[in-house]
């Protein structure tokens, strides 16, 4: 193909959206932040990561939502039962778990004691007899809103959630449905916490234009080619508040002779492209997946699933990897991504995927970077729009959804057409 | 009683073992990172034409339980991947714009670490 093939000037328009400059209030407003919390975070369902996070009865995780104050402790009950709680001590309100996971029958509070079961009930009160009136049975720990959705636990910290998850997923629901997830037991976690609003560092993960610029020599030649030098976009679809684009790949990548270490790295370890962990082989099923790679080019790095608000969903020849953007103040944001891997066997597989990791850490560093040189240049009020090309739509959609629901006094409002 | 640092056949990389043979993912990272060209560099230069070797060594040891000199050249192959970061990839210790120490942290790595 040639680059002007890849002119298509209409991702936009199937956006449902206009070209034009687009506001940079959001991004900077203490104001709008606000809105954000009770309308967007308030309201969406939330992805809070997989199944494969608590396998076993009665193990349990904390999840921090620090824009909305929430502490959310998500058990697998002794019945196989996934739900959310609140992480908050029925008695003086205590925050009743601190480690991140665990595993037990009785979760205890720290404080004075008291004691719940992994289904949420109150089990133990040490000296109950002086809590005149105390009824157990309506102390227990506050349930949040969970659905179980092909392995990834959502949660709505709407106390009666306005939408249902399938009618908040719609059709990307149907996009996305029964995905094969690869190595979802086995993520490797990362973790940053960025000087940027979290909608910056989302469109840092939503276009391929800024990939041969800022990693030329990371990826830059595995994301374009002489054939497409911008990276532009083979594909872009848009399903309500969520969105999906399919990034080019090129395909002739290859090690230089220099480099001798990446070289050796992938010398006898089968991967699906050169900057992948997952084995060749055990993906079929995944990459079969209509959505995975939908256009079927050679041509293909990789697609990008938003799920609204902020969480993407990636997927690639070597399986998936995700992002949780989360909001911490107006300006800053903590950023966790998890890539899934298989267990190395040989001590050559464990090699290759420490440089893999290497590797996709430098990629993370060279975007990560730079997010807080874009939020001051935002904060600095020089300008009042940006200008976004066709093959950034995926950002445009995401302001507009964004305004749209910290506009909009109902969901149903705000998921209207 | 063996106490050498490396397995004997690798007894000649000893002096690198105390800077690069780092036991996390991170440190490993950050040492890269703040490291000069030249220092990133002798030790690219020292264990890189010794890593198809060390490889081959280690595949005859289960690769969860390494005994203590063969986890400690492991470790030296990891931080080899780090010093490949920056001799065949940046061309400098870090990407040129990434502030000290490095943002982005690995809180689970590949295992066995
Ligand atoms: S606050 Fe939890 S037992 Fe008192
Ligand atoms: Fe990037």
């Amino acid at each position: 193909m040639a680059a002007d093939d890849f002119i298509a000037n209409k991702w936009t328009q199937l956006a449902g959206l206009k070209n034009g400059p687009v506001s940079a209030e959001s991004y900077r407003s203490p104001a709008f932040y606000q809105l954000e919390r009770e309308r967007v975070f308030g309201r969406s369902w939330l992805i809070m990561g997989r199944v494969e996070e608590i396998a076993k009865p009665h193990s349990f995780m904390v999840k921090e939502i620090e824009i909305c104050e929430a502490s959310v402790l998500i058990t697998r009950d002794g019945e196989g039962r996934v739900q959310a709680f609140h992480n908050v001590c029925s008695h003086r309100h205590n925050l009743l778990v601190s480690e991140p996971q665990g595993c037990s029958q009785l979760i205890k509070c720290p404080y004075h004691g008291w004691a719940y079961g992994t289904d949420g009930e109150l089990r133990g009160v040490p000296d109950e007899k002086c809590f005149v009136g105390l009824d157990r049975k309506t102390a227990g720990l506050a349930k949040i809103a969970t659905e179980v959705w092909n392995g990834w636990i959502f949660i709505n910290l709407e106390r009666k959630p306005s939408v249902s998850l399938e009618d908040f997923l719609g059709d990307f629901g149907s996009f996305l449905a029964n995905m094969e997830y690869p190595n979802a037991d086995n993520p490797i976690v990362v973790e940053a916490q960025l000087d940027c609003n979290w909608k910056v560092v989302a469109d840092a993960f939503s276009e391929s234009y800024h990939i041969p610029v800022i990693h030329p020599e990371t990826i830059g030649t595995t994301f374009a080619s002489t054939s497409n030098r911008t990276g532009r976009l083979m594909d872009a679809r848009f399903f309500g508040p969520h969105r999906f684009c399919s990034m080019y790949g090129n395909p002739e990548y290859r090690p230089h002779d220099h480099q001798k270490v990446e070289q050796l790295a992938y010398s006898q370890v089968q991967t699906g492209s050169t900057i992948a962990a997952g084995k060749v082989g055990s993906m079929d099923a995944f990459l079969a997946h209509p959505s995975v790679n939908p256009t079927r080019t050679k041509s293909w790095s990789m697609d990008v699933n938003f799920v609204f608000p902020n969480f993407n969903l990636d997927t690639g020849p070597g399986g998936f990897w995700t992002h949780h953007f989360w909001p911490t103040s107006y300006h800053t944001t903590r950023h966790e991504v998890r890539f899934y891997v298989p267990k190395a066997l040989t001590v050559r597989e464990r090699f290759q995927q420490e440089h893999y990791l290497s590797r996709v850490i430098e990629v993370l560093v060279e975007d990560v970077s730079n997010v807080a040189r874009v939020q001051r240049g935002l904060e600095s009020g020089a300008k009042d729009a940006m200008f976004l090309q066709d093959n950034e739509a995926l950002l445009r959609h995401s302001v507009h959804h964004v305004e749209k629901w910290a506009k909009s006094a109902t969901v149903q409002e705000a998921m209207s057409e | 009683m063996n106490n050498s640092l490396l397995p004997a056949a690798f007894a000649d990389l000893e002096a690198h073992v105390a800077e690069w043979a780092l036991p996390s993912f991170d440190a490993r990272m950050q040492h890269r990172a703040a490291s000069s060209m030249d220092n990133i560099r002798r030790f690219y230069d020292a264990m890189q034409p010794r890593a198809e070797a060390a490889l081959a060594h280690l595949e005859n040891f289960p690769l969860d339980a390494l005994p203590a000199a063969e986890q400690r050249l492991m470790h030296m192959l990891y931080a080899l991947a780090q010093a490949a970061m920056a001799v065949e990839i940046h061309g400098q210790p870090k990407v040129g714009h990434a502030k000290l120490p490095i943002a982005v942290r690995v809180l689970r790595e590949p295992l066995p670490v």
